[in-house]
């Protein structure tokens, strides 16, 4: 039976939808404070919050997620950009990295994180960085080659991570991967969580055929059908310690007249809540290591726009389909592909009145390509006014060449693929080039970073983990140096950035942290 | 808090520069048809306060900058429709940081606002769909049946 939505996507059921009875609190809809007790209560449900509950549940623990953000079904996605923002983006959007200039910085908050609003890029942690951290950084006991493939074996096969279909590839991810041959750049097709994708371009808005597979329709609903709870629209406060010991937290519901929620973990608590907002948390419960809150690190970007001869048509195919780490270990840069909506490109076109207007008629036949930089720089995470997360990053000059190399080249592909124009979007430049002769130009271009448009996603290095209490937060075991009980299994822990997109090592880790916390505990009680 | 009527006009005409009506055949619409103060103020309540508080600066920094920029005592609803786009040039070329930011604010969230305007979108991207359907690329929606 044909049973059509009007966005023509045939209807289904979905795994965000029936799920156990009772199994999601709204913080919304409570109508007075709550107090429940579980084994271990997780912080969090993004990329490494849903892993760390689905692994403890399933290892025959009781376990509760504590989201600060609500739960928007994929029934409900839309392609309005700006409705999607709000309801699923930090500050609908507009957080952003303060230092010498302002990065705009994307933080989901909603059941699944940033999972729901990326584009599923899997990339394995890269063998140079499992080396360094364990070099450098004494992470050895951590970074067992053998126990990390497993567990990326095992993601892989629960998330279906594959190449992406060519039928689903675009114009905008072809285009790339034909220039950069030409040119001798190696490049490919991206691997991703997919269960399905038919090219609908939606992934920064929510997959709208769940075929992305974000937390909110993996690893939560999973989790929940073996019997943890969530609640949901409930803002975490802090970490209930009675001494050294985390007994539970205690959150807020994100209401006007708030309810408590106080979540009693007999065994422990994991605090996923993201690299900005995990230091927030641990530093409201009593936490006071030096390094926490330091260490900052992330990956910016900068798209580079230009109008091809032959359509490309965005709005079809997948968001993120091919990417190259050519250049990575010599200048720390990798190119990706992005399919940008109008509404989000519309802001990167060079120009206004009459001539923005005939860029934006020139849509179907615009390409988006970017660099994303393995930024040296380090920042801070503390607490600004109004107890806001304050996030301080200046980007070093070597940064800003890296990325302007990137530029470079990213324009010569461009013009490679037949671009009748190129906008390099760097202040002091030519907001249009139109010939290959100008890129010398970028070249050129100052090493200011307040002279381009970076954008930041990848968040890494507050609450890093290392052996010595005085330089690091948390130790080998994923617990905070001096507490007893007290998990941070998120990107917080990372000593470095990595080079490439870090969701599947954020979950790597995280269920490397879980089996062992469930490991420990299950050998306790044996003993 | 929201805006003044004043405020208000000049929203107008600051979006009024940005996206104009009729400029390129292709997309007929501009911002006049869309109710882009009723979304600017729907914005700034749903955005942390320092972010309204800066939208408002940006509205006050482009109504009150054409002397500055192209030498006119007038503020920008006082402009002609090229006077209106010269002057967002020149503040978005601005030698200084913050000016450059609080007017590209202005173009972002305008941009957001503009093309979820009932019909801007579909004149943008509509075309390359039919395209793609027809490959058989893509499926036709309902909607886009009854409107053949």
């Amino acid at each position: 039976m044909s049973d059509q939505s009007p966005s023509g996507v045939q209807k289904k059921s979905f795994p965000d939808e029936a799920l156990p009875e009772g199994s999601v609190v709204e913080g919304r809809q409570l109508t007075a404070d709550v107090d429940e007790t579980f084994d271990y209560v997780v912080v969090g449900t993004g990329a490494a919050g849903a892993v760390a509950a689905y692994t403890l549940q399933n290892a025959g623990f009781s376990v509760a997620m504590v989201e600060e953000g609500a739960w928007v079904k994929t029934r409900d996605f839309t392609d309005d950009v700006f409705g999607s923002f709000k309801r699923m983006l930090r500050d609908a959007g507009t957080q952003a990295i303060e230092g010498r200039s302002f990065i705009p910085l994307l933080q989901g908050r909603c059941v699944g994180g940033s999972t729901l609003v990326n584009s599923a890029i899997a990339w394995r942690m890269p063998e140079d960085v499992v080396d360094d951290w364990t070099d450098r950084f004494g992470l050895g006991s951590v970074m067992a080659k053998s126990e990390i493939t497993a567990h990326f074996d095992a993601l892989e096969e629960d998330l279906n991570v594959r190449s992406v279909d060519d039928a689903v590839m675009g114009h905008n991810n072809d285009g790339f991967l034909e220039a950069s041959k030409s040119l001798g750049i190696e490049s490919h097709k991206m691997r991703r969580y997919d269960k399905g994708c038919v090219g609908s371009g939606r992934c920064l808005q929510g997959c709208p055929s769940a075929a992305k597979q974000g937390m909110s329709v993996s690893y939560v609903p999973w989790a929940l059908a073996k019997g943890a709870r969530i609640f949901t629209s409930c803002k975490v406060v802090r970490v209930m310690m009675e001494g050294p010991r985390a007994v539970g937290i205690l959150a807020q519901t994100t209401t006007r007249t708030p309810h408590a929620v106080r979540v009693r973990a007999r065994l422990g608590v994991l605090v996923a809540a993201s690299a900005i907002q995990t230091p927030g948390i641990l530093r409201r419960s009593g936490v006071r290591a030096k390094a926490l809150g330091q260490h900052f690190q992330a990956h910016p970007g900068i798209g580079l726009g230009g109008v091809m001869e032959r359509p490309v048509t965005m709005d079809f195919g997948a968001t993120q389909g091919a990417e190259s780490i050519h250049y990575r270990k010599t200048d720390r840069i990798k190119f990706e592909t992005i399919s940008m909506p109008p509404e989000l490109l519309a802001a990167r076109m060079p120009g206004a009145g009459a001539a923005l207007m005939h860029r934006l008629a020139e849509y179907p036949n615009v390409a988006v390509w970017g660099v994303q930089v393995r930024a040296e720089a380090r920042g801070t995470v503390g607490t600004g006014w109004g107890g806001r997360d304050k996030v301080n990053l200046t980007l070093t000059e070597n940064d800003v060449r890296n990325a302007r190399k990137g530029l470079v080249l990213l324009a010569k592909l461009m013009f490679e693929q037949g671009a009748k124009e190129v906008w390099p979007g760097v202040h002091g430049l030519p907001t249009v080039m139109t010939s290959p002769d100008d890129i010398k130009k970028i070249e050129e271009a100052s090493l200011d970073p307040r002279a381009y448009s970076f954008i930041a996603t990848h968040l890494f290095g507050t609450a890093r983990m290392g052996v010595d209490p005085n330089e690091n937060v948390v130790g080998l075991d994923f617990a905070v140096h001096g507490t007893d009980g007290l998990y941070v299994v998120d990107s917080s822990v990372f000593p470095t950035n990595l080079g490439v997109n870090p969701q599947h090592t954020i979950m790597m880790l995280s269920r490397l942290a879980a089996t062992r916390i469930a490991q420990g505990r299950r050998a306790q009680r044996v003993a | 808090m929201s805006l003044m009527k004043f405020e208000h006009r000049w929203v107008e005409a600051v979006y009024d520069g940005m996206f104009p009506a009729k400029a390129d055949v292709r997309i007929p619409l501009g911002a006049r048809d869309a109710d882009m103060v009723g979304l600017f103020e729907d914005a700034r309540g749903a955005v942390p306060a320092r972010v309204a508080l800066g939208l408002r600066i940006a509205v006050w920094l482009v109504a009150l900058s054409p002397l500055f920029t192209i030498g006119k005592l007038v503020t920008i609803g006082g402009l002609a429709g090229a006077d209106r786009e010269r002057v967002l040039l020149a503040l978005l070329s601005s030698p200084l940081y913050f000016v450059r930011q609080l007017t590209m604010l202005l173009k972002a969230f305008g941009a957001l606002f503009f093309l979820s305007a009932p019909g801007v979108r579909e004149a943008i991207v509509q075309a390359p769909k039919k395209a793609l359907v027809k490959l058989g690329m893509k499926k036709e929606s309902n909607h886009e049946r009854s409107v053949a």
